[in-house]
């Protein structure tokens, strides 16, 4: 099986992969609320994160909000 | 990264599903495309979802840069795509996502597919820049692409505009049994 071309060892990966969360992940998160599953208790397999952009900023849109 | 429902975990989606029947949501976006076998990672995400449960792939189709202009751009796209056949990434998986998830019995399967439109100096060719950075030696050396075409490539033009990818999301539901 050939090689991951690119890995997370490569020079400059982290930037790219931030580059990646900020173009992509809005994309992403439209058609997951689209779908109308992600709901409080329920559970999400994110296969492959990346730098887990979506699965942490998920988590933070579900959290209860904060009492003033 | 730590959080209390969130939990990180390294597996083979290709050997094995994560707890059959349990999720509300499967997802993944820019992976299958890297994959020597995307049906048997299907085969395992969908196992993964409860009945009622979404499966939603996102992955790239570089339709678009069968058009793109001009001509040098499209000579290297043709030597990434030529590149990138040789290092068995595919890059027209997009299109194959929703035959894929009908054929393996997933319910009111839906897709769309977006194309940013982008100039030089953007996040978008940022993110290129980035990207063809990283693998210039590979890219170089497979012979697919030469120096001078990478350097144009990475021009930052803000006249220029641009297409790339065509991400196609589509999504389907496990039956209610």
């Amino acid at each position: 099986m050939p090689k991951y071309v690119l890995g997370h060892d490569l020079k400059g990966e982290g930037t790219r992969l931030a580059l990646m969360s900020q173009l992509l992940d809005p994309m992403h998160r439209r058609y997951i609320d689209a779908l109308g599953v992600v709901r409080p208790g329920a559970r999400t397999l994110e296969v492959g994160c990346g730098n887990g952009s979506m699965s942490h900023g998920s988590l933070n849109a579900l959290r209860p909000a904060e009492k003033q | 990264m730590r959080e209390p429902n969130l939990e990180l975990r390294q597996s083979d989606i290709v050997a094995d599903p994560v707890e059959p029947g349990t999720f509300d949501l499967v997802t993944a976006r820019a992976v299958l495309h890297h994959v020597q076998n995307p049906d048997a990672a299907i085969v395992n995400m969908v196992a993964g979802l409860r009945p009622g449960g979404a499966l939603l792939l996102i992955e790239p189709d570089l339709l678009p840069v069968s058009i793109v202009e001009p001509p040098d751009v499209r000579a290297f796209w043709e030597g990434w795509l030529a590149w990138a056949g040789e290092r068995g990434i595919n890059y027209f998986i997009g299109r194959t996502l929703a035959p894929r998830l009908a054929g393996l019995g997933l319910m009111k399967i839906s897709g769309t597919a977006e194309t940013a439109i982008y100039n030089g100096g953007s996040y978008r060719a940022d993110y290129w820049i980035q990207t063809v950075t990283e693998l210039r030696h590979e890219l170089v050396s497979s012979g697919k692409v030469d120096d001078a075409l990478v350097d144009m490539f990475l021009g930052t033009d803000p006249t220029w505009w641009t297409r790339a990818i065509a991400f196609t999301a589509v999504h389907g539901w496990a039956p209610v049994r």
